[in-house]
């Protein structure tokens, strides 16, 4: 049976063309972000000085041009993309954690406990989040993992409503109670027998998560309150650009166009996996 | 249930909110490790010692907190520990005017804008033109402010020329066109979406096609009985659009120079300047709060199902 839904969920998003292309870019940039700055022949913080805001194409060695230091924008805007997307997928690692255990439990307890836990995540809720953030940079100094603690104690508020809200209709389930009859715990149940049954709905909303991360982050560093000079992060590396647009905007093209990219990228993947993994809309 | 007992209801409502806000953010400016004090030069004991005693740092927490809260209720935000000459009221006070009209200017853009747009996509649904609305929205969701700012700049302020790069001269709109038509763009593009998805499943109603049944003509089944329903889910995002819209005033105002609220908390936030953050939240928060009841109010007022209950 639940081979039959995953085989089913992975031909169905063979055939998705949009979710492939996601998919493949997505390898790609990821593959780029990690082996690929062992093969650019310029170290992180090294300084050109014969090609300084070099246009792409044109210095030796620069594909993409030089920022105003001289340093290798390739090279810079593929760090930044590993940073963000470091920070990115850990803080959807954490939102995921705890949304999925909380919402879990809640939806599998009901009642008072379930009640209270809700309103603990609905008051969250009400919070201003990117304000929240901010106030959390300011408080524990800004870097990356500020950053990724801030974003993931927000990040697991809709997954916790998600998943809570499958856990209330799985528990009434035939499997449930048999475990139940078998004398399995409250933790046993949910993690063995609750949360593998709802793993459809997470993997599509946590793909749906990253670019969202990718964006805040991006957004706190383009700010300057997020990842700081020398670490690059395509937010901070998008700033320097604007700031140079007039003279070469190249500075600016290269990262945004990346961060564009990755964003789309992932939000057609996650599309694509809604519609494979979600039997209702099919 | 009367309208105004309905807001005086919400308004209530929001006060345990507003008052976590303030005992959230207080407690957690209080926790940091770095003082507004640590400078690149550490000051002398005694002048540390003095300026703590004028801002009240030197006392314990709680009566510290009492004195912010029993401040704030008289509308006193305290002293900016950065910009010395001025109180984070004055500041508050400087910068909501400007972050208003550029979020409001935004918002009502957005609306005039997304919702022709979305009916426009509906009714040539699969044709060209709603493939092209279509698209443009995914690209304007995706496309985040800060790289739509500086695009646009670089279009119309720069090769163009048509519309200042930056600045703000009190009552000249053209400074607001460019920071305003950023902020609009993804709401635009959500918007119109929205709008799209909403009226086709309109159009399928059964009081649709009775309407169409009795033989009015088309504009006035989609004008007067299918658009206020199809509007229904559109105004449920006025609240996060808000939210957006002031999150992406951060950005605008830095980059455009606009002496918005949003440039100082980020400035505060670069100086550690904790009442200045904490009051720009509070009143972010208080602004997001207005918004979602104004929000509420729409739909009341749209929506007859509703309405009737609220009458009877």
């Amino acid at each position: 049976m639940k081979g039959g839904l995953w085989r089913d969920a992975f031909g169905q998003l063979r055939g998705d063309g949009a979710a492939m292309t996601g998919l493949a870019v997505l390898a790609f940039l990821v593959i780029a972000a990690f082996a690929g700055p062992a093969f650019i022949g310029f170290r992180e913080d090294e300084i050109d000085w014969s090609n300084m805001a070099a246009p792409p194409f044109e210095a030796d060695g620069h594909w993409l041009g030089t920022d105003r230091l001289g340093r290798d924008l390739l090279l810079r805007t593929l760090l930044g993309l590993r940073v963000s997307l470091a920070i990115a997928l850990a803080a959807t690692l954490v939102s995921l954690v705890i949304g999925v255990s909380w919402g879990a439990l809640a939806g599998y307890l009901r009642g008072r406990t379930d009640a209270l836990m809700m309103r603990f995540v609905d008051v969250l809720y009400a919070l201003p989040q990117v304000f929240f953030v901010i106030i959390l940079t300011v408080v524990f100094g800004r870097g990356p993992l500020t950053l990724l603690v801030a974003i993931g104690a927000f990040g697991w508020l809709t997954m916790a409503r998600i998943v809570r809200g499958q856990a209330l209709a799985l528990r009434e389930r035939d499997f449930v109670e048999a475990a139940v009859v078998g004398g399995a715990g409250t933790m046993r149940i949910v993690a063995r027998h609750i949360v593998p049954n709802l793993l459809g709905p997470v993997i599509v909303y946590a793909t749906l998560t990253v670019p969202q991360v990718i964006l805040v982050e991006s957004f706190l560093s383009f700010l300057g309150i997020g990842i700081q000079e020398p670490l690059a992060s395509l937010g901070n590396l998008i700033a320097d650009g604007a700031s140079e647009m007039e003279t070469a905007p190249w500075m600016l093209a290269v990262p945004a166009g990346c961060l564009v990219l990755v964003v789309f990228a992932f939000n057609f993947l996650g599309d694509g996996l809604r519609d494979a993994l979600d039997p209702r809309d099919r | 249930m009367s309208t105004v007992s309905f807001i005086l209801r919400r308004l209530l409502g929001a006060v345990p909110t507003l008052a976590l806000i303030v005992a959230l953010s207080f407690l957690l400016t209080r926790m940091a490790p770095g003082g507004p004090f640590d400078e690149e030069q550490a000051l002398p004991p005694a002048i540390r010692a003095n300026l703590e005693a004028a801002y009240g740092l030197d006392q314990p927490v709680h009566l510290q907190f009492g004195r912010y809260v029993s401040g704030l209720l008289r509308g006193d935000f305290g002293p900016s520990f950065k910009f010395r000459d001025f109180t984070v009221s004055e500041l508050i006070a400087g910068g909501l005017p400007v972050s208003l009209t550029l979020g409001l200017a935004a918002l009502a853009l957005a609306l005039a804008v997304g919702v022709p747009a979305g009916i426009w996509a509906a009714l040539s649904r699969g044709r060209a033109a709603d493939r092209l609305v279509m698209m443009l929205a995914v690209a304007g969701i995706s496309i985040p402010v800060f790289v739509i700012a500086p695009l646009l700049t670089l279009v119309f302020g720069i090769w163009l020329r048509w519309l200042p790069v930056a600045g703000w001269v009190p009552g000249r709109p053209s400074d607001l066109v460019l920071p305003v038509m950023t902020l609009a763009l993804p709401v635009v593009a959500y918007v119109a979406r929205l709008t799209r998805g909403s009226l086709l499943e309109v159009l399928r109603t059964t009081w649709i096609r009775a309407a169409r049944a009795r033989g009015l003509p088309a504009r006035t089944v989609i004008l007067r009985h299918a658009l206020p329903a199809a509007l229904l889910p559109v105004v449920s995002y006025l609240g996060p659009a808000a939210a957006a819209v002031l999150a992406g005033s951060l950005v605008v105002e830095t980059l455009f120079g606009l002496p918005g609220m949003g440039r100082h908390l980020v400035q505060g936030a670069l100086n550690r300047d904790y009442t200045l953050v904490m009051g720009m939240v509070i009143v972010y928060a208080g602004l997001m709060i207005l918004l979602n009841l104004l929000a509420d109010l729409v739909y009341a007022w749209l929506d007859p199902r509703i309405r009737q209950v609220r009458r009877s």
